[in-house]
Protein backbone atom coordinates (compact mmCIF):
# COMPACT_ATOMS: atom_id res chain seq x y z
CA UNK A 1 0.00 0.00 0.00
CA UNK A 2 2.83 2.29 1.05
CA UNK A 3 4.27 1.99 -2.31
CA UNK A 4 1.66 2.23 -4.52
CA UNK A 5 0.57 5.56 -2.25
CA UNK A 6 4.30 6.80 -2.84
CA UNK A 7 3.53 6.38 -6.33
CA UNK A 8 0.23 8.17 -7.00
CA UNK A 9 1.91 10.94 -4.84
CA UNK A 10 4.63 11.09 -7.56
CA UNK A 11 1.86 11.13 -10.33
CA UNK A 12 -0.83 13.06 -8.69
CA UNK A 13 0.95 14.93 -5.68
CA UNK A 14 -2.01 17.23 -4.75
CA UNK A 15 -2.29 18.78 -7.32
CA UNK A 16 -5.74 20.56 -7.80
CA UNK A 17 -6.94 20.61 -11.61
CA UNK A 18 -10.04 22.98 -10.50
CA UNK A 19 -9.88 26.77 -10.35
CA UNK A 20 -12.46 29.22 -8.95
CA UNK A 21 -13.42 32.82 -10.20
CA UNK A 22 -11.92 35.61 -8.88
CA UNK A 23 -12.58 36.79 -4.97
CA UNK A 24 -14.99 33.62 -4.70
CA UNK A 25 -14.78 32.92 -1.52
CA UNK A 26 -14.06 36.09 -0.27
CA UNK A 27 -18.10 36.24 -0.88
CA UNK A 28 -19.30 33.33 -0.43
CA UNK A 29 -19.37 33.40 3.67
CA UNK A 30 -21.72 36.89 2.67
CA UNK A 31 -24.24 35.33 0.17
CA UNK A 32 -24.65 32.25 2.72
CA UNK A 33 -25.60 34.76 5.47
CA UNK A 34 -27.48 36.99 2.95
CA UNK A 35 -29.69 33.27 2.13
CA UNK A 36 -30.04 32.66 6.10
CA UNK A 37 -33.90 32.56 7.21
CA UNK A 38 -34.37 34.12 10.86
CA UNK A 39 -34.42 32.36 13.87
CA UNK A 40 -34.62 29.31 12.13
CA UNK A 41 -34.02 26.76 15.15
CA UNK A 42 -36.70 28.22 17.60
CA UNK A 43 -39.62 28.16 15.45
CA UNK A 44 -39.03 24.53 14.29
CA UNK A 45 -38.60 23.65 17.95
CA UNK A 46 -41.79 25.44 18.38
CA UNK A 47 -43.76 23.34 16.25
CA UNK A 48 -42.29 19.97 17.01
CA UNK A 49 -43.31 20.79 20.79
CA UNK A 50 -46.60 21.92 20.09
CA UNK A 51 -47.34 19.27 17.85
CA UNK A 52 -48.02 16.40 19.87
CA UNK A 53 -51.30 18.80 21.15
CA UNK A 54 -52.07 19.97 17.87
CA UNK A 55 -52.61 15.82 17.48
CA UNK A 56 -54.25 15.16 21.23
CA UNK A 57 -56.75 17.98 19.65
CA UNK A 58 -57.79 17.19 16.99
CA UNK A 59 -58.58 13.39 18.28
CA UNK A 60 -60.92 15.21 20.80
CA UNK A 61 -62.56 16.49 18.36
CA UNK A 62 -62.93 14.04 15.67
CA UNK A 63 -64.01 11.81 18.83
CA UNK A 64 -66.73 14.84 19.75
CA UNK A 65 -68.36 14.73 16.25
CA UNK A 66 -68.77 11.10 16.12
CA UNK A 67 -70.08 11.40 20.04
CA UNK A 68 -72.66 13.67 18.18
CA UNK A 69 -73.56 12.08 15.59
CA UNK A 70 -74.02 8.84 17.52
CA UNK A 71 -76.47 10.69 20.22
CA UNK A 72 -78.09 11.83 17.87
CA UNK A 73 -79.27 9.11 16.38
CA UNK A 74 -80.05 8.06 19.72
CA UNK A 75 -82.57 10.50 20.09
CA UNK A 76 -84.46 10.52 17.17
CA UNK A 77 -85.27 6.78 18.14
CA UNK A 78 -86.12 8.21 21.89
CA UNK A 79 -88.00 10.75 20.47
CA UNK A 80 -89.71 8.69 18.20
CA UNK A 81 -90.71 5.82 20.77
CA UNK A 82 -91.48 8.86 22.89
CA UNK A 83 -94.29 9.67 20.27
CA UNK A 84 -95.60 6.58 20.11
CA UNK A 85 -96.31 5.80 23.97
CA UNK A 86 -97.89 9.30 23.93
CA UNK A 87 -99.48 8.04 20.57
CA UNK A 88 -101.23 4.95 22.85
CA UNK A 89 -101.74 6.91 25.77
CA UNK A 90 -104.36 9.22 23.81
CA UNK A 91 -105.81 6.26 22.36
CA UNK A 92 -106.07 4.53 25.57
CA UNK A 93 -107.60 7.80 27.28
CA UNK A 94 -110.06 7.89 24.30
CA UNK A 95 -110.83 4.81 24.99
CA UNK A 96 -112.28 5.61 28.39
CA UNK A 97 -113.52 8.94 27.47
CA UNK A 98 -117.00 9.76 28.49
CA UNK A 99 -118.07 10.63 24.96
CA UNK A 100 -116.84 7.26 24.06
CA UNK A 101 -119.17 5.20 26.95
CA UNK A 102 -122.59 7.91 25.80
CA UNK A 103 -122.06 6.10 22.45
CA UNK A 104 -122.07 2.98 23.56
CA UNK A 105 -125.16 3.72 26.09
CA UNK A 106 -126.65 4.45 23.45
CA UNK A 107 -125.80 2.09 20.70
CA UNK A 108 -126.91 -0.88 23.86
CA UNK A 109 -130.15 1.36 24.39
CA UNK A 110 -129.18 1.14 27.89
CA UNK A 111 -130.86 4.18 30.12
CA UNK A 112 -129.13 5.48 33.35
CA UNK A 113 -132.21 3.45 35.44
CA UNK A 114 -131.07 -0.14 34.18
CA UNK A 115 -127.64 1.01 34.63
CA UNK A 116 -128.02 1.83 38.23
CA UNK A 117 -129.79 -1.39 38.67
CA UNK A 118 -126.98 -3.50 37.19
CA UNK A 119 -124.10 -1.67 39.61
CA UNK A 120 -126.63 -2.35 42.77
CA UNK A 121 -127.04 -6.19 41.65
CA UNK A 122 -122.69 -6.31 41.47
CA UNK A 123 -122.52 -4.81 44.53
CA UNK B 1 -5.89 35.35 7.56
CA UNK B 2 -7.98 35.48 10.64
CA UNK B 3 -7.31 33.18 13.45
CA UNK B 4 -9.02 29.72 14.30
CA UNK B 5 -11.61 29.51 16.56
CA UNK B 6 -11.81 27.03 18.93
CA UNK B 7 -14.18 24.37 17.78
CA UNK B 8 -16.02 24.04 21.27
CA UNK B 9 -16.01 27.84 21.45
CA UNK B 10 -18.06 27.61 18.50
CA UNK B 11 -19.93 24.75 19.42
CA UNK B 12 -21.03 26.90 22.61
CA UNK B 13 -21.79 29.67 20.64
CA UNK B 14 -24.46 27.77 18.22
CA UNK B 15 -26.25 26.29 21.21
CA UNK B 16 -26.96 30.34 22.18
CA UNK B 17 -29.43 31.73 20.63
CA UNK B 18 -27.81 35.24 21.12
CA UNK B 19 -24.75 34.08 19.29
CA UNK B 20 -25.80 31.57 17.16
CA UNK B 21 -26.10 33.16 13.96
CA UNK B 22 -23.04 34.74 14.77
CA UNK B 23 -20.90 31.49 15.20
CA UNK B 24 -22.50 30.29 12.76
CA UNK B 25 -21.25 33.23 10.28
CA UNK B 26 -17.96 32.59 11.66
CA UNK B 27 -17.94 28.28 10.94
CA UNK B 28 -18.86 29.61 7.77
CA UNK B 29 -15.87 31.67 6.98
CA UNK B 30 -13.36 29.08 8.53
CA UNK B 31 -14.98 26.19 6.77
CA UNK B 32 -16.77 27.10 4.11
CA UNK B 33 -13.54 27.17 1.59
CA UNK B 34 -12.65 23.66 2.74
CA UNK B 35 -16.25 22.06 2.14
CA UNK B 36 -16.39 23.66 -1.40
CA UNK B 37 -13.57 21.53 -2.61
CA UNK B 38 -14.83 18.64 -0.80
CA UNK B 39 -18.05 19.08 -2.91
CA UNK B 40 -16.26 20.14 -6.26
CA UNK B 41 -13.88 17.35 -6.42
CA UNK B 42 -17.44 15.39 -6.27
CA UNK B 43 -19.37 17.17 -8.24
CA UNK B 44 -16.82 18.48 -10.49
CA UNK B 45 -18.09 21.86 -12.53
CA UNK B 46 -17.60 25.22 -9.97
CA UNK B 47 -21.32 26.44 -11.21
CA UNK B 48 -22.95 23.47 -9.74
CA UNK B 49 -20.50 23.16 -6.49
CA UNK B 50 -21.23 26.66 -5.77
CA UNK B 51 -25.03 25.84 -5.41
CA UNK B 52 -24.11 22.45 -3.87
CA UNK B 53 -22.03 23.98 -1.35
CA UNK B 54 -24.86 27.00 -0.15
CA UNK B 55 -27.87 24.20 -0.09
CA UNK B 56 -25.62 22.11 2.31
CA UNK B 57 -24.88 25.16 4.29
CA UNK B 58 -28.50 26.57 4.47
CA UNK B 59 -29.38 22.69 5.46
CA UNK B 60 -26.67 22.56 8.02
CA UNK B 61 -28.34 26.14 9.41
CA UNK B 62 -32.15 24.71 9.80
CA UNK B 63 -30.86 21.39 11.70
CA UNK B 64 -28.85 22.64 14.05
CA UNK B 65 -30.93 21.72 16.81
CA UNK B 66 -29.88 18.08 16.26
CA UNK B 67 -26.38 18.56 15.99
CA UNK B 68 -25.51 16.98 19.68
CA UNK B 69 -22.10 18.61 19.73
CA UNK B 70 -20.83 15.01 19.41
CA UNK B 71 -18.57 14.96 16.68
CA UNK B 72 -16.24 17.76 15.32
CA UNK B 73 -17.93 20.71 13.82
CA UNK B 74 -16.24 19.95 10.40
CA UNK B 75 -17.26 16.50 10.75
CA UNK B 76 -20.64 17.27 10.90
CA UNK B 77 -20.89 19.64 8.35
CA UNK B 78 -19.16 17.77 5.85
CA UNK B 79 -21.53 15.16 6.42
CA UNK B 80 -23.77 17.09 5.63
CA UNK B 81 -22.22 18.78 2.04
CA UNK B 82 -20.55 15.34 1.01
CA UNK B 83 -23.93 14.02 1.13
CA UNK B 84 -25.68 16.64 -0.49
CA UNK B 85 -23.08 16.42 -3.20
CA UNK B 86 -23.46 12.56 -3.84
CA UNK B 87 -27.26 13.21 -3.75
CA UNK B 88 -26.71 15.47 -6.64
CA UNK B 89 -24.23 13.01 -8.84
CA UNK B 90 -26.85 10.34 -8.09
CA UNK B 91 -29.59 12.85 -10.03
CA UNK B 92 -27.49 13.82 -12.56
CA UNK B 93 -26.99 10.28 -13.49
CA UNK B 94 -30.55 9.33 -13.66
CA UNK B 95 -31.04 12.44 -15.83
CA UNK B 96 -28.25 11.66 -18.30
CA UNK B 97 -29.62 8.43 -19.77
CA UNK B 98 -27.14 7.47 -22.62
CA UNK B 99 -27.10 4.45 -24.51
CA UNK B 100 -23.95 3.10 -22.82
CA UNK B 101 -24.03 2.55 -19.31
CA UNK B 102 -21.49 4.85 -18.55
CA UNK B 103 -22.73 8.10 -17.36
CA UNK B 104 -19.19 9.81 -17.39
CA UNK B 105 -18.44 9.23 -20.94
CA UNK B 106 -17.23 12.81 -22.06
CA UNK B 107 -16.17 14.45 -19.02
CA UNK B 108 -12.49 14.49 -19.98
CA UNK B 109 -13.85 16.22 -22.72
CA UNK B 110 -16.21 18.29 -21.32
CA UNK B 111 -13.55 19.49 -18.46
CA UNK B 112 -11.44 20.39 -21.13
CA UNK B 113 -13.75 22.76 -22.42
CA UNK B 114 -14.32 24.37 -18.74
CA UNK B 115 -12.90 27.52 -17.98
CA UNK B 116 -12.49 26.95 -14.24
CA UNK B 117 -10.28 23.44 -15.27
CA UNK B 118 -6.66 24.08 -15.27
CA UNK B 119 -5.08 20.79 -16.17
CA UNK B 120 -3.93 18.55 -19.41
CA UNK B 121 -5.43 16.17 -21.18
CA UNK B 122 -4.06 13.51 -18.28
CA UNK B 123 -5.61 15.34 -15.64
CA UNK B 124 -8.97 14.71 -17.59
CA UNK B 125 -9.16 11.56 -18.08
CA UNK B 126 -8.05 10.89 -14.66
CA UNK B 127 -11.04 12.70 -13.44
CA UNK B 128 -13.23 11.03 -15.28
CA UNK B 129 -11.40 7.57 -13.94
CA UNK B 130 -12.37 8.96 -10.19
CA UNK B 131 -15.76 9.77 -11.26
CA UNK B 132 -16.15 6.05 -12.88
CA UNK B 133 -15.43 4.18 -9.49
CA UNK B 134 -18.35 2.86 -7.33
CA UNK B 135 -19.49 5.79 -4.95
CA UNK B 136 -17.92 4.38 -1.33
CA UNK B 137 -14.70 3.68 -3.43
CA UNK B 138 -14.26 7.37 -5.27
CA UNK B 139 -15.19 9.56 -2.01
CA UNK B 140 -13.17 7.70 0.68
CA UNK B 141 -10.42 7.98 -1.93
CA UNK B 142 -10.83 11.75 -2.09
CA UNK B 143 -11.37 12.79 1.48
CA UNK B 144 -8.23 10.36 2.63
CA UNK B 145 -6.19 11.56 -0.58
CA UNK B 146 -7.00 14.83 -0.73
CA UNK B 147 -8.33 16.09 3.19
CA UNK B 148 -6.28 13.19 4.90
CA UNK B 149 -9.46 12.95 6.87
CA UNK B 150 -8.64 9.99 9.34
CA UNK B 151 -10.96 6.77 8.82
CA UNK B 152 -13.33 7.22 11.98
CA UNK B 153 -14.39 10.77 10.49
CA UNK B 154 -14.99 9.15 7.31
CA UNK B 155 -17.17 6.56 8.61
CA UNK B 156 -19.28 9.05 10.23
CA UNK B 157 -19.85 11.11 6.61
CA UNK B 158 -20.70 8.01 5.16
CA UNK B 159 -21.77 5.31 7.14
CA UNK B 160 -19.55 2.76 6.02
CA UNK B 161 -17.49 0.79 8.56
CA UNK B 162 -13.72 1.98 8.68
CA UNK B 163 -13.10 -1.56 7.73
CA UNK B 164 -15.39 -1.04 4.62
CA UNK B 165 -13.56 1.91 3.52
CA UNK B 166 -10.28 0.67 3.99
CA UNK B 167 -11.16 -2.03 1.58
CA UNK B 168 -12.47 0.51 -0.30
CA UNK B 169 -9.63 2.66 0.02
CA UNK B 170 -7.02 0.24 -1.23
CA UNK B 171 -9.14 -0.87 -4.26
CA UNK B 172 -9.44 2.42 -5.47
CA UNK B 173 -5.94 3.17 -4.98
CA UNK B 174 -4.95 0.47 -7.05
CA UNK B 175 -7.05 1.21 -9.72
CA UNK B 176 -5.99 4.75 -10.19
CA UNK B 177 -2.49 3.07 -10.28
CA UNK B 178 -3.49 1.06 -13.19
CA UNK B 179 -4.61 4.30 -14.61
CA UNK B 180 -0.86 5.85 -14.10
CA UNK B 181 0.50 2.83 -15.59
CA UNK B 182 -1.99 2.56 -19.12
CA UNK B 183 -1.12 6.44 -19.69
CA UNK B 184 2.79 5.97 -19.06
Amino acid sequence: MMYEEDYLNSKLGKKNPFTVPEGYFEQLTAQVMEKLPEKQVAKTATIKRLRPWFYAAACICIGVFIAGIAFNNNNDEVRKQMQMATAEQEYVESYYSDSYIDEEADYAMVDNQDIYAYLLAEM
Amino acid sequence: MTAIIDDQQLKDMLKNPATQRKGFELMVRQYSEQLYWQVRRIVITHEDSNDVVQNALLKAWSSLDSFKGDSKLITWVSRIAINEALDFTRRQKNRVTLSTDDADLGLASRLMADEYFDGDETDAQLQEAIASLPEVQRTVFQLRYYDEMKYSDISRILGTSEGGLKASYHIAVKKITEFFHRHD
